[in-house]
């Protein structure tokens, strides 16, 4: 047995593996420790169940770089001296999902004390109300570069830690916290530390590329400027909570769109919640001119637009300075556009879809699918048309590429 | 001098590694056809294991048993159990 676990690398303990008695733990666990049943084990991921089998005390080698401990929801993880062993000084990634009484919180939290700087990845979640101690202690790892977590960010954190998060390249938030943690990072960003020079500014995560946030959060003008502050950003996806609510709870403005996209010129994909079928939005196609403009790189989009006027306003914007900012026009090269339950009736479009096609693929002249619900035949009417009509527009453009350079799409 | 790439330990393991991820079956089948393979090819089909009992199944067969408890939509439920519990 030991030859076999001595090649282990990898090993997974799910909870459907209910063929396993208690006694086998028992006896596994007489093993002494100088003698580990898997010596080189680097990555385990242990679905715990309290009563098949929860203790891995056995697998847990100094080696360990990757460890996954989750309890199956609604059962509390009743195994503290597990937790307590974990060669936390030697661990890269950490992805912890369980409920535990005060025993296993106490745990968790010297686990946290001894984290060394090799830690990368750290997900938290279940685990109800960690102190502000212990996030602030983990705002310290040079080098974590993931974090995930459903918790609260820290509400008493220090006023002069020296950086947060210097090496923080993603985060994804879940549950009601996310919306607090969106600020407290944009507050920890604006402030002034004392260095040896004077006062410094300090950058929270000055290299995030990716945030995920998928709580429904109402975006309006004050919470998008939050977002200002993370200037690296790459993929920056948000929820909403249109689908429940009574009224659409997206609340910008093509001036706050534009404000964002000049923020964040980065962006490769956006989303900006779910659109609804209310279409009472204030944003029109001037906030996708904007984004396509500002954001070189944005190749997956999802806003909010309104489109009861839809051919007017496409008409509209032909007055807009960004449909000539240069010959060609700067444009990005996105290639997906998902306008969720947005409707777009016959009635919108009036009676020729071409032109307002010609205005779209102006605006976004890469773009090969328009992902829509077809909730009704009445209101998808309009995208059902333009996903028919694009293959045939690109490659009219393909094969007439001079006509096209002369006269751009709509400006006429 | 001539030194066929099967005895060196190195280049034998990357063509496991390869063949691991298409055929397990294959490196099983490596790992018993000649002694002078098996430790190597064994070494890496253990590398990855999705089950404990498969670890626990190892011992021999007089340590463990597998004692049915229950029955489920018609299939027998069990546990491996150390002998003598």
């Amino acid at each position: 047995m030991r030859k076999y676990g001595s090649w282990m690398r990898e090993l997974e303990f799910l909870e459907d593996e209910h063929e396993i008695s208690q006694d086998v733990f028992k006896i596994l666990l007489r093993t002494p420790d100088s003698k580990l049943l898997c010596p080189r084990l680097l990555k385990l991921s242990w679905i715990a169940d309290p009563v098949f089998g929860g203790d891995f005390i056995p697998f847990l080698s100094p080696q360990l770089r990757d460890v996954r401990l989750a309890s199956r929801p609604g059962t509390q993880f009743p195994f503290p001296h597990a937790i307590a062993a974990l060669p936390a000084s030697s661990l890269e990634s950490l992805r912890l999902s369980i409920i535990g009484d005060e025993p296993v919180k106490e745990a968790i939290i010297s686990m946290f004390r001894t984290f060394g700087k090799s830690l990368t990845t750290l997900e938290v979640s279940r685990m109800d109300q960690l102190r502000d101690g212990t996030w602030c202690r983990v705002m310290l790892l040079p080098r974590l570069r993931s974090l995930e977590t459903d918790q609260s960010p820290p509400t008493l954190f220090p006023p002069c830690l020296p950086m947060f998060f210097p090496s923080l390249r993603q985060i994804a938030l879940h549950g009601p916290a996310a919306s607090e943690w969106i600020p407290f990072m944009a507050t920890a960003s604006t402030q002034r530390v004392p260095s040896d020079t004077g006062t410094q500014l300090r950058r929270a995560a000055p290299h995030l590329v990716r945030l995920h946030c998928d709580y429904a959060v109402d975006l309006d003008a004050p919470f998008i400027s939050h977002f200002r502050v993370f200037r690296s950003l790459t993929v920056l996806l948000l929820g909403n909570g249109c689908s429940g609510a009574t009224m659409c709870t997206f609340d910008l403005t093509d001036e706050d769109i534009s404000q964002l996209a000049m923020e964040l010129p980065r962006l490769r994909d956006l989303s900006l919640g779910t659109p609804c079928s209310r279409n009472t939005c204030r944003t029109t196609v001037n906030s996708l001119l904007a984004l396509s403009t500002h954001c070189k790189g944005l190749r997956q989009l999802c806003i909010h637009f309104n489109t009861r006027r839809l051919a007017r306003d496409m008409w509209e914007s032909l007055h807009n300075p960004l449909r000539h900012n240069s010959h060609p026009p700067s444009r990005c090269p996105l290639t997906a556009l998902d306008v969720g339950m947005t409707p777009l009736t016959a009635e919108a479009l009036g009676e020729d879809t071409f032109p307002t096609l010609a205005g779209l693929l102006d605006i976004f002249p890469g773009l090969k699918t328009i992902k829509y619900y077809t909730f009704s035949s009445y209101a998808s009417w309009g995208w059902r048309q333009f996903a028919l009509q694009i293959p045939n527009f690109q490659e009219m453009r393909r094969s007439l590429p001079a006509v096209f350079a002369q006269e751009p799409c709509g400006n006429h | 001098m001539f030194c066929h790439p099967f005895l060196v330990d190195e280049v034998f393991r990357c063509i496991v590694e390869q063949l691991v991820a298409r055929s397990p079956r294959s490196v099983l089948s490596l790992a018993m056809c000649c002694k002078s393979f098996t430790d190597l090819s064994l070494s890496v089909l253990w590398e990855r294991q999705k089950r404990l009992s498969t670890l626990i199944k190892v011992l021999p067969p007089d340590a463990w048993t597998y004692q049915e408890t229950d029955s489920y939509l018609g299939e027998l439920v069990g546990h491996l159990v150390p002998m003598g519990h």
